[in-house]
């Protein structure tokens, strides 16, 4: 080593800061490039220089523009050069393949030589530098080796024949019997790196080896027995890494079989027995062998001696006083409880012990254990140990993961579902924000089915998923099913969760909200005016999210409708929030509001613990066939499927743009009148909904297109239509529709016609209420007839969802009988309606795709209160329920004002 | 097998860096620093061993999902192995002891300078211990004098080397 190179690496040891050191790296590199461009270097100075090479590369510098010096060097005849040289390329060209193919030239010149040290050095960089394609090359070479006279150089040539292997085993598994020969050394440690081969094929191919156990568990016993030479010793344990390697190979030869399993037997047990030395010694070594028999012993096909055995010997190492064993021992359980679950019977104490250790790897072992070993009777023990753990722990991740799994540990082991919900309590409380909304449901369901408890005392001892059976069954026999003392028992939990008023995380409230919204009556530790008094403080206070916030707003709702008792915070909550921010909010405070104006069906809209009150759900809509038939009859078009519209829509394209071509030269035809047409509220017969789609898109386009040619028709109020002037006295409702337009411009046609029967139905509604209002109103009233006859029908259906199903129900009958008397409030409502200027066409069944939507998410919302098969999407028909219920309002007015109308017609 | 032996000083600066898996250079830095970091972290009463869980690096999961890193800590050093479930943990902090044995009889009271100053010297301490991933020599002794005998080969070669440039020097 030269003086220069001593003053850099001092140097560097005295930098203060990382920059510092770079400047002299980038100082030292730009030396070494001078160098490597000189044509003729010494070789002593060479091998100086890849020296500094190295170094500078250690520090995290690219080097790579003096590769070369290091392969110069490597093809030095001094051997002290050479091993520099060769040193250096195997730790730079790793990935590098055209340097590699330089080296092969050397090595194989290399590997013929009569120098022990040189083969020795070239077989270590073979190990580092080969690739798939180069193993041709060497092969021969390295095969001729393996009967070196040396061991250094059979053990270097296994070694370079097992990354051979690694690389692509195909080709080097023809060999297998110049390996098994090698097992037969004379040489142990040269059996032991041969070991190695063996351990990788018993790993992929273990049949193909299974004629050698015999042979192995010779060589074991040879081990154990003493007599090899004492160099092979270490600390009085014979061969040990052989002795683990054997016991590794055989672990996986005797997986999963009895037989081999049965001839292994034997000698792991003599060495277990053996290894206990090393135990009482307090060598490393001696309890690795000890380790290493356990695991293999577990992996064996099961023979309960030794898995006594085992267990013991795991004990042994979970009562160590060392980490390192401890750690040991509790890996070692964790696979042995799988096999034998008596093992941790013991040490249960000694384990949960280990979660209050200061090292966390062991903690997080010791977790793996206990979410196995967990079982009925010591579940409430264990979760309280693991919640304890949790709070300590710090990696979010983690936590996150453990947080989901023992709710599952919870909900897989709980016998008694009140010692569950006060520990998902718990749990909610500190690690609220970590929680899935998944849990959430689950809770819901189980207090509202009730599972666990009416059974428990009589049959503690049957499985959970009977209890759950039962429980269904239970729920079968009564109404709704639910058990009364657990809806009691959370409820007062829950009203106190509430009354508690802290910032606990908004998961806790939204189930506290729920369960209270829904099983008030039952509370007995408060009653509903302080239950609704502690709500209203919720509500205002600052750290519930507007999601809880909204929740809790429809717990009131439940609860005024519940308990018919109502306050005055309630008003200035609705005033409060009617205007607020969060469009949730806002709709379900207006909600409440109309559910609170109409004392008569708010029994009917939330009714008692409904939760488990099946709704039966006709997916085809078959109620709504007599319908359709009608339809059909009355000459509408048939329901045209998706893809044929699309087929259509590209027709229409391909002939929109022959338009656009037509629209730029001259145009010596008529004006071609339909476009005006459909603008203004000629009522074309039997049109399809689809078309006045298209025609639509047809209008805007060829708007765009014939600006300027065609009169601007929009925003003019046109009187004359094609059953006479109309222009009178129209100006309210025109007003107002002409506001929903504005608000609902894209689909205006539809969500007409929408409005037009949802504002019918809730006429009949009304009339149901107060029958004086529509007195004068005979077509109305002839609907609402029939709606009842309708209604009679379906009785079944009726009982909960009455309100909404006479909605859908009274088109049948509308149409079929007060069709024309519709239709000509609804002509009336579209003469007036002069700038949307679409007619109402008769239903298609377009059109009752779209109601069958509405139709759906009213029927979820029905199951505000959790539908049991939807509870996932249940967030989203809570919204919807808003929707609907928000435009019911709205048509409630706007049906006024077609009352109104008709009457003045009349 | 073992897939790397690392050798980094407290402050994690690296001293020995050496794979027996393939793997890109600018990778090799990033990786050692992520391992230091977590045995950094460590105190000595813990064990000596954590898994590869603890690490997110993409090498370490072309190398398959079973690794385990055993380390010793050594006044100023860290010694860190990287393993795979193959390899025994216990075993893995006696060949530990092994190698810190064999470069301390080496160096006569090993320290940080001379990993620095002989560089070299470790690497082939250690090709002797391990090659190819593999143990090759677990007995100290045996080791020592298989670098002697290098040694007193090179001096060989060297004083031969001299005589012939004498004799030529006579010619």
């Amino acid at each position: 080593m030269t003086k220069e190179f001593e003053k850099l690496i001092r140097e560097i040891g005295d930098c203060k800061s990382k920059l510092d050191e770079d400047r002299l790296i980038e100082k030292q590199i730009i030396i070494l490039k001078k160098f490597t461009k000189k044509k003729k270097i010494k070789p002593k100075q060479q091998s100086e220089l890849v020296l500094r090479l190295l170094f500078c590369q250690l520090l995290g510098h690219d080097v790579s523009f003096a590769h070369i010096l290091a392969i110069n060097s490597s093809q030095e005849s001094n051997l002290f050069y050479k091993f520099i040289g060769y040193l250096a390329a195997s730790i730079f060209i790793s990935t590098n393949e055209d340097l590699q193919l330089l080296m092969i030239n050397s090595i194989q010149k290399d590997l013929k030589s009569d120098k022990t040290l040189a083969i020795s050095i070239a077989l270590t960089t073979i190990t580092k530098i080969i690739t798939v394609d180069m193993i041709p090359a060497v092969l021969s070479n390295v095969l001729i080796l393996l009967k070196h006279q040396e061991p250094l150089i059979r053990k270097k040539a296994l070694a370079v024949m097992y990354t051979f292997l690694k690389q692509s085993p195909e080709s080097i598994l023809k060999y297998q019997k110049d390996f098994e020969l090698m097992l037969d050394d004379k040489d142990i440690s040269v059996t032991g790196v041969a070991l190695d081969l063996f351990l990788f094929i018993s790993k992929k191919k273990p049949k193909t080896i299974k004629h050698l156990v015999v042979s192995f568990v010779e060589i074991l016993n040879l081990i154990i027995s003493g007599k090899l030479p004492l160099e092979y010793d270490y600390r009085e344990i014979h061969a040990p890494w052989i002795q683990i390697k054997l016991l590794k190979i055989l672990s996986y030869l005797g997986q999963d079989d009895p037989n081999t399993s049965r001839e292994i037997y034997q000698v792991v047990q003599l060495v277990l027995k053996q290894s206990e030395i090393g135990f009482i010694n307090g060598v490393f070594a001696g309890h690795a062998i000890m380790h290493e028999c356990i695991k293999t012993i577990t992996k064996l096909y099961p023979s309960t001696k030794l898995l006594e055995l085992a267990s013991i010997a795991a004990g042994r190492f979970v009562t160590s006083y060392s980490n390192n064993l401890k750690y040991l021992g509790i890996t070692a359980l964790t696979d042995l409880v799988l096999v034998y679950p008596e093992a941790t019977n013991k040490h249960q104490i000694i384990i949960v012990d280990c979660l209050e250790d200061s090292d966390e790897t062991l903690k997080r072992r010791t977790i793996e254990l206990l979410f196995r070993i967990t079982n009925k009777s010591n579940i409430s023990f264990i979760v309280e140990k693991m919640l304890s753990y949790l709070k300590t722990q710090k990696d979010k991740k983690y936590k996150t993961s453990l947080v989901s799994r023992i709710l599952k540990l919870a909900e897989e082991h709980g016998t008694n579902i009140k010692w569950y919900i006060l520990t998902i309590n718990k749990i909610l409380q500190i690690f609220g924000d970590l929680v899935t909304h998944d849990i959430v449901y689950n809770i819901m369901k189980l207090i509202s089915e009730g599972s666990l408890l009416e059974d428990e005392e009589d049959e503690e001892d049957e499985e959970d998923e009977e209890d759950e059976e039962n429980g269904k069954k239970g729920s079968q026999k009564t109404k709704y099913g639910g058990n009364t003392a657990l809806k009691i028992f959370s409820v007062d939990i829950y009203s106190e969760i509430i009354s508690l008023k802290r910032p606990y995380p908004n998961i806790l409230y939204q189930i506290s909200l729920w369960v209270v919204g829904e099983y008030s009556y039952l509370c007995s530790n408060f009653t509903t005016e302080e239950t609704m008094i502690n709500i209203v403080d919720l509500i205002n206070a600052f750290y519930i999210s507007d999601e809880s916030r909204a929740m809790a707003i429809t717990a009131l709702t439940k609860m005024v409708s519940h308990s018919g008792k109502y306050l005055e915070q309630i008003d200035t909550i609705i005033q409060k929030y009617s205007t607020s921010r969060n469009t949730d909010i806002r709709q379900r405070c207006f909600e409440m509001k109309g559910i609170l104006k109409l004392p008569n069906i708010i029994d009917k809209i939330l009714p008692l613990d409904s939760i488990n009150a099946d709704i039966e759900i006709d997916p085809n809509l078959g109620f709504l066939n007599e319908f359709v038939e009608n339809s059909l009859k009355n000459g509408c078009k048939k329901y045209i499927s998706k893809e044929e519209r699309i087929k259509m829509e590209n027709e229409l394209q391909l002939g929109m743009n022959e338009n656009k071509k037509k629209s730029k030269e001259l145009r010596f035809e008529a004006y071609q009148p339909n476009n005006t047409q459909q603008s203004s509220t000629w009522r074309i017969p039997q049109q399809n909904i689809y078309e006045q789609e298209i025609n639509k898109n047809q209008i805007t386009n060829t708007i765009e297109l014939e600006d300027s040619i065609s009169l601007k028709v929009s925003g003019i109020s046109q009187r004359w239509t094609e059953n006479g002037y109309s222009g009178f006295k129209e100006n309210e409702p025109k007003n107002i529709e002409n506001q929903t337009e504005k608000m609902e411009e894209k689909d205006t046609s539809d969500d007409l016609n929408q409005y037009n029967n949802l504002g019918d139905n809730n006429n009949n509604n009304n009339d149901d209420d107060d029958d004086d209002d529509d007195d004068n109103n005979d077509n109305l009233n002839n609907n609402n007839l029939n709606n009842q006859n309708f209604n009679h029908k379906n009785e079944k259906i009726l009982e909960v969802k009455s309100f909404r199903f006479n909605r859908i129900g009274s088109k049948g009958p509308m149409l079929e009988e007060g069709q024309k008397t519709n239709e000509k409030i609804l002509n009336n409502d579209n003469n007036n309606n002069t700038t949307t200027g679409q007619q109402k066409p008769p239903k298609t069944e377009e059109e009752l795709k779209r109601e069958k939507t509405v139709n759906a998410l009213f029927n979820g919302a029905g199951s505000v209160r959790t539908s049991r098969k939807k509870s996932k999407s249940q967030r989203i028909n809570f919204n919807s329920k808003h929707i609907t219920k928000n435009t019911i309002e709205k048509n409630l007015e706007k049906t006024e004002n077609l009352i109104n109308l008709g009457s003045e017609k009349n | 097998m073992i897939f790397s032996v690392l050798i980094v000083n407290n402050r994690g600066k690296p001293r020995l860096v050496k794979f027996y898996v393939p793997i890109d250079e600018e990778k090799r830095l990033p990786l050692v620093g992520a391992i230091y970091d977590v045995v950094s972290q460590r105190s000595d009463k813990m064990c000596n061993f954590f898994d590869g869980n603890h690490i997110e690096n993409e090498e370490l999961k072309k190398w398959g999902g079973d690794i385990k890193f055993i380390y010793r800590h050594f006044a100023t050093l860290y010694f860190i192995f990287v393993v795979d479930g193959t390899e025994s943990e216990l075993g893995m902090i006696d060949l530990i002891q092994i190698y810190v044995e064999s470069l301390d009889q080496y160096f006569e009271n090993v320290c940080e300078l001379d990993l620095i100053f002989h560089s070299n010297k470790v690497h082939q301490i250690l090709d002797q211990v391990i090659s190819g991933g593999l143990i090759l020599e677990v007995e100290p002794q045996m080791i020592l004098n298989r670098i002697k005998e290098q040694d007193d080969f090179v001096k060989q070669t060297k004083k031969e080397s001299k005589k012939k440039k004498k004799k030529k020097g006579r010619k």
